[in-house]
């Protein structure tokens, strides 16, 4: 999986790019620890993720918990395949997708 | 040489020298102390014989001076005495004259003057004059009237006689029959009208001896101190007794010259009477008591009965008092001399001081002399010592100097010229031994050309069976791992010669791509011949063991194919097995060879017991049965031989099977090739020192996992990291089917899922083994995929599905990868079998 991070004062944008599943959860959840201070406005592209796991979910939802404290977290271009992941697991009313 | 560094160097020249100036020092040593001894003994001869002798000269001398001061003695108390004498006898003249005068008054009384004497008259004090007493009452002044006026006459002798003698006389009177007295003196204030003289004794003695007389000494009336009174009768005319005429006379003064005798300190002299009574002497008791000779206080007492004996001698009353005594004939009296003993041995004492300080003047000359000549010893002595350090020096370097020039010779013989020759200078002990020297360096040049030979043909064999060694090490597969890219096993494998060239061997191959073969073999013998024959039972046993066929065949032809070429009637002990790789199973064949040891992952190594068949070579037809044993992934075969359990140590014990199988399952964790060396440390430390007999080779395989036969089933460890390969793997196969995108991706997440879960749980905290296997139904038409594992019983469908309607602050996120995968599969079937967690997903397509 690949990171594309975009930082502009407090807001962060960052595009992932391939799974995000066991293997490469810890990566998104290490550069979100890295990068999420002082962050109000966050956006995760998924134009580019093909999947995604209970791993990723677990990281997106620590991200979705820390942004309700400090501003808000918004995921945009979500494929079929992650958006029924989404819709079955709840998490479609937990996150904000556009 | 060589010991020189070892041991203090002495050479000869020194030793000698040394001696002979030890036994000359001790010679020297030696005499001297004699000497000085004699010397020393005759210093105290001498010292002790002058010492007596002046001890005798003491003694001698003291007695003469002894005899001396007693003649002194004797002469000086008998000229006092004869002093004396003579004053009484002067003194008993005059008395005697008066007597004889008195008598001529009374023949012719006419021819004198009558005289008046008066009564005593006090105012005639300190006057010489006569005066009248009476002897009592009863005498009439007239019947006395003439006779005083007679007598009276007298005067005219006694006031000469006075005048002459006034400080020895008291006073001169007589006494008559007829009853008067008349005195004549000066105290005429003291003297009584009337005086009874009838009893005196100065008036009963003269009458009684009828001559003159000298009485006891006693204390004048007048206290004139003490007096003696010497007296004489007188007669009338018809030589009647009329009276006596006295003389008082005062011992004092009569004695003076007694008192003043002096014969040095502490001497003195005094006058005992007839009584034994000390009437003069310098200590007198003024009382008028007489001390006693025989009072047992008196100093003299022990010399009583000497002095009071009428003689004159000398006498010791002690050993500190001597007395010398003689009597005075004329007043019964004796006049002794008091003299203390060191008066008479002192001049004895100094002269033996003298001699004493003579001989100590001796003394001190005499060791002068001794030391004097004590140090010419000394010059004398070193002057020997410097002769003997100079001679023995001169001695000795004769002595040695023939050897130092045989060891020069020597020297040359040691460096390599064996033709150098050792001159022979005399005809000694030295020149036997150049001569031997010689005859050894011939002996030696000859030895070394013919060890030149010897050794030149040894090097040669010696090079030639490194080179075979070599080429026998490298027969023997030895790079490890053999096979990098097999997953399947894991091997190594150890060979330790006992001499240049082993009979052991091992060897391992692939038969097939599926099957392994290990040999682990002995030839019988050591050296070359074992090592050629170990090559062709290699050669053979490799090229007959062909995919498939029966090990007891292989062994059989080979067998008979060795028995062929053996002349020598060498034969091999040998191993074989050949694993499969993919069921485990492990065919053997055993042809006189060590049991082989086996290891059941999770339990011990422990001998195999297999029997084994005959040896190789041995005999020809022999026939031999194969065995086989199944090994499960992690089972290991360790195989030998008989240089490791016959490994000796220094007591001659055998390393053995105990030890062998113990040290195996100290180390049954580690890997082939940590197990061998470990083994192998085991084997040095009890062997210690001791020499190595025999080969020693081990040879561990491991059977790691099973290989893949079908090509629809993946079996590899459950870690996280191995994740995307089941992935790759499954996506292969679906990709083949021509699946859905989504599908596939539908199952590459619970691959993620499922393969995770068992990665974290299944044998946590260690890992083990996981197998994923791909089917496919056709109606419909559908993808099963199961997921094995032998850890713990797990059902993961048994969990209740997670709410999905909380809020992301209540979420947990536990259970939702499962709940995912139920949700997106069309089948889950979970069982548990065989030790197996089985788990199916299926997926239409």
């Amino acid at each position: 999986m690949t990171i594309t991070k975009t930082q502009d004062g407090t807001h962060l944008d960052l595009a992932l790019a391939g799974r995000l599943d066991t293997t490469t959860a810890p990566q998104l959840e290490a550069e979100l620890k890295q990068s999420v201070g002082g962050v109000t406005e966050l956006t995760m592209d998924f134009a580019g993720l093909e999947y995604l796991s209970s791993a990723g979910l677990r990281v997106l939802l620590s991200a979705q918990k820390v942004m309700n404290k400090q501003g808000s977290m918004v995921i945009r271009n979500v494929n079929e395949t992650i958006m029924e992941i989404f819709e079955v697991t709840g998490f479609a009313d937990i996150l904000t997708i556009e | 040489m060589a010991g020189s560094g070892k041991l203090k160097r002495r050479p000869i020249r020194r030793q000698v020298q040394r001696m002979v100036l030890l036994l000359c020092v001790a010679a020297l040593v030696l005499t001297g102390v004699l000497w000085v001894g004699s010397l020393l003994t005759l210093r105290d001869t001498v010292l002790r014989d002058s010492q007596d002798l002046g001890r005798d000269a003491a003694t001698a001398s003291g007695m003469a001076l002894m005899d001396q001061m007693e003649n002194n003695l004797l002469q000086g108390v008998q000229s006092e005495a004869a002093v004396v004498d003579g004053k009484l006898a002067r003194f008993a003249g005059y008395v005697q004259d008066f007597a004889f005068y008195a008598h001529r008054l009374y023949e012719e009384p006419a021819a004198y003057v009558p005289k008046e004497v008066l009564p005593p008259n006090a105012e005639n004090k300190y006057q010489y004059v006569l005066q009248l007493a009476l002897r009592d009452e009863n005498v009439e002044q007239d019947d006395i009237q003439e006779e005083v006026g007679l007598l009276a006459n007298l005067v005219h002798m006694w006031q000469p006689v006075m005048t002459n003698n006034a400080g020895n006389i008291a006073s001169i009177y007589l006494c008559t029959e007829s009853g008067f007295m008349i005195n004549y003196d000066e105290r005429s204030d003291l003297t009584d009208e009337l005086f009874d003289y009838s009893d005196r004794m100065w008036y009963v003695g003269a009458r009684d001896a009828d001559g003159v007389i000298f009485t006891e000494p006693y204390l004048d009336t007048f206290g004139r101190g003490l007096i003696i009174t010497c007296a004489a009768p007188f007669y009338d005319r018809q030589n009647r007794f009329a009276g006596s005429v006295c003389m008082d006379l005062m011992v004092e003064d009569l004695c003076s010259t007694v008192l003043d005798i002096d014969f040095g300190e502490g001497t003195y002299a005094f006058l005992v009477d007839g009584n034994g009574d000390i009437i003069i002497s310098p200590n007198m008791r003024d009382d008028g008591v007489f001390e006693s000779l025989y009072s047992p206080t008196c100093l003299a007492f022990p010399a009583a009965g000497s002095i009071m004996s009428g003689q004159t001698g000398v006498i010791a009353a002690s050993a500190e008092i001597y007395y010398a005594y003689t009597p005075i004939g004329m007043a019964n009296w004796i006049l002794a001399i008091h003299m203390p003993a060191d008066m008479v041995t002192a001049p004895a004492e100094g002269i033996r001081e003298d001699i004493t300080e003579t001989t100590d003047a001796t003394a001190l000359a005499m060791d002068e002399s001794i030391l004097r000549a004590g140090f010419i010893s000394l010059a004398v002595f070193v002057a020997i010592v410097g002769a003997v350090i100079l001679f023995s020096g001169g001695f000795s370097r004769r002595l040695t100097g023939p050897l130092l020039a045989l060891r020069e010779d020597v020297q040359h013989i040691s460096q390599g010229d064996l033709a150098h020759q050792a001159a022979v200078h005399q005809n000694d002990e030295i020149g036997d031994l150049a001569v031997a020297f010689n005859t050894m360096a011939g002996s030696l040049d000859q030895y070394i050309h013919d060890l030149t030979a010897v050794t030149a043909e040894k090097e040669r064999i010696g090079a030639e069976l490194d080179i075979a060694t070599h080429i026998q090490a490298s027969m023997l597969p030895c790079i490890f791992p053999p096979f990098p890219d097999r997953q399947e096993f894991d091997i190594f494998a150890s060979m330790d010669p006992a001499k240049e060239v082993g009979g052991d061997f091992y060897d391992f191959f692939m038969v097939d791509d599926t099957h392994l073969a290990v040999v682990v073999a002995d030839v019988s013998g050591k050296g070359v011949p074992a090592a050629l024959f170990m090559v062709i039972g290699k050669t053979l046993i490799k090229d007959h063991t062909t995919p498939g066929r029966d090990l007891g065949e292989v062994f059989t032809q080979v067998n008979d194919l060795l028995c062929e070429g053996n002349g020598e009637g060498l034969f091999i002990t040998a191993f074989e097995g050949v694993l499969d790789l993919e069921t485990g199973e492990l065919r053997f064949v055993n042809a006189g060879h060590e049991m082989p040891f086996i290891y059941k992952k999770g339990e011990r190594f422990a001998p195999h017991k297999i029997r084994p068949g005959f040896v190789l070579a041995g005999m020809e037809g022999m026939r031999y049965k194969m065995g086989s044993v199944t090994l499960a992934p992690g089972d290991k075969l360790f195989q030998y031989t008989d240089g490791v359990t016959e490994a000796t140590n220094s007591e001659n014990e055998l390393y053995g099977m105990e030890r062998l199988e113990a040290v195996l399952n100290r180390n049954a964790d580690a890997a082939p090739d940590a197990l061998l060396p470990a083994v192998k440390a085991d084997i040095d430390a009890f062997v210690g020192q001791a020499p190595q007999f025999d080969d020693i080779t081990m040879l561990c395989l491991e059977f790691k996992k099973m290989m893949r036969s079908d090509p629809n089933e993946l079996t590899l460890e459950a870690t996280l990291e191995n994740i995307p390969a089941v992935t790759a793997f499954v996506d292969e196969r679906l990709e083949a089917l021509d699946c859905p995108m989504k599908a596939q991706t539908q199952i590459d997440i619970a691959i993620d899922e499922l393969f995770s879960n068992i990665a974290r749980y299944a044998y946590d905290p260690a890992t083990g083994p996981a197998t994923v296997r791909v089917d496919v139904d056709n109606d419909p038409m559908a993808v099963r995929i199961t997921f094995i594992d032998q850890g713990r019983p797990y059902d993961p469908l048994a969990q209740t599905d997670p709410d999905v309607s909380l809020s992301a602050e209540e979420r947990q996120i536990g259970g939702l990868g499962i709940f995912m995968v139920k949700k997106s599969m069309d089948d889950v079937k979970y069982e548990y079998k065989d030790g197996q967690n089985i788990l199916t997903i299926r997926k239409n397509i």
